[in-house]
């Protein structure tokens, strides 16, 4: 229970911080979106047996301060992109560094967003989608993703990595 | 390679996903739940956006520092300016009132301007809305205009809730405001350009010569934002020949990320 309190805590957080500093940041019409650079951070560090909770509690801010006719969207979404973060560590590069991390963050990145299109065209919600919006997206969140492992890194020492 | 998802996070995915179909068929408790964190987040989220505003002011100021004494000596101007307009319009709604008096006329039928805190934002990018703290409990409606503290135009009430309402701003994709270019009168609407992030006024004829700074109003023809709102001025005007009508880019006259505090105009 304590646990799960203090995930609350941390991801109101990371949410405050995300409301409030956040979109200061923005170029090109993007800006990171820190809750989920932070779960698909912690997906690497801690496996996706322990990132389960935050994915759903994340996705749930995440959906609660979004616009969508649809609940949970976000959710889903950000538990797959945590757990293949995860599956690529165990399967793909069993030994992490720099530029392995930075590889997860586009290819998770870019996931979570075909994703969230994917619904959005299936659920008939209007969404405005370019290409070269997806890729300063990806690519700016990646950056501000790094910063962000490694302090994770200090504060959820990993298993593996 | 291996591949194996456990049973139980299979269930635990299932159930899930179960929950969330019956949420939105069933949408009062997670509306309830929202209200909630919403009544819970907002006193820290309006510190930590005051916090955000600061730092973007702190470092704009070090960014344009060389340009404050040309702004300064350009806005001492525009205040005079402003002065002398408003001991004008004062002249002038004094002579209105006579007049009402003289031909018996009812007073003009005023909107309710309610204040309102900005306590959350869009968090995903692919909307533009901000959180107010006002709801339908404080009889917030869907619809209903928000405006800035400088009475510019922000956006409409999109979704009310019971003490938060969100409200689509004018530079969201779906958003569609009826407007004009003041002192010309042609009508047009304004909306999000597509794949950019600015907004554009549509369907002026060619034949208009609009100029750079010209300023963009509301129109009222939309029957959602009141006549004479100022949106922003116009940024750059695209003519080119393939195109019907001339595209005027406009410059918001608000700044959306530094809002903190918005009125609601309760009267359609």
């Amino acid at each position: 229970m304590t646990k799960t309190i203090k995930i609350i805590l941390s991801i109101s957080l990371i949410l405050f911080f995300q409301i409030g500093i956040f979109p200061h940041l923005k170029i090109f019409g993007v800006y990171p979106n820190l809750i989920l650079i932070s779960i698909i951070a912690l997906g690497i560090l801690r496996g996706f047996k322990e990132t389960l909770i935050w994915a759903i509690i994340g996705g749930l801010f995440l959906d609660f301060y979004s616009f969508n006719s649809i609940f949970g969207i976000s959710l889903i979404c950000l538990i797959v992109v945590s757990f293949v973060a995860f599956f690529i560590v165990q399967n793909i590069f069993k030994k992490t560094n720099s530029s392995s991390v930075a590889l997860i963050f586009l290819i998770t990145v870019t996931l979570y967003d075909l994703l969230l299109l994917v619904f959005y065209k299936i659920l008939g919600i209007e969404f405005e989608f370019t290409f070269v919006k997806l890729i300063i997206n990806v690519f700016y969140n990646a950056i501000i993703a790094m910063p962000v492992f490694y302090a994770l890194k200090k504060l959820f020492p990993s298993r593996n990595i | 390679m291996s591949f194996k998802v456990s049973k139980k996070y299979l269930v635990i995915f299932l159930v899930l996903i179960l929950g969330l179909v019956f949420l939105n068929l069933f949408p009062k408790p997670a509306k309830a739940l929202e209200n909630f964190i919403f009544k819970v987040f907002s006193p820290v989220q309006k510190i930590f956006i005051r916090t955000g505003n600061k730092i973007s002011d702190f470092f704009q100021i070090l960014i344009s520092i060389k340009d404050l004494n040309k702004e300064n000596a350009e806005l001492k101007q525009k205040n005079s300016d402003l002065e002398a307009q408003l001991t004008q319009l004062k002249e002038i709604e004094k002579e209105n009132e006579t007049l009402r008096t003289a031909l018996n006329f009812a007073p003009k039928n005023t909107s309710l301007y309610e204040i309102a805190s900005v306590v959350g934002k869009n968090i995903q990018g692919t909307e533009e809305w901000i959180l107010i703290d006002k709801g339908t409990d404080d009889g917030v409606e869907k619809n209903m205009a928000i405006i800035s503290e400088e009475f510019f135009l922000v956006g409409k009430v999109i979704e009310p809730n019971k003490d938060f309402s969100k409200v689509m701003l004018i530079t969201d994709k779906n958003s569609l405001v009826a407007a004009l270019i003041e002192n010309r009168r042609n009508e047009g609407l304004v909306q999000k350009e597509e794949g950019s992030d600015k907004i554009f006024l549509d369907f002026i004829p060619k034949t208009e010569k609009v100029e750079i700074g010209e300023k963009i109003l509301t129109s009222g023809m939309d029957n959602i934002f009141p006549r004479g709102i100022l949106i922003g001025k116009a940024e750059s005007v695209d003519s080119s020949e393939n195109q019907l009508f001339q595209k005027i880019t406009i410059s918001p006259a608000v700044d959306f990320n530094k809002l903190e505090q918005v009125f609601i105009l309760k009267n359609k």
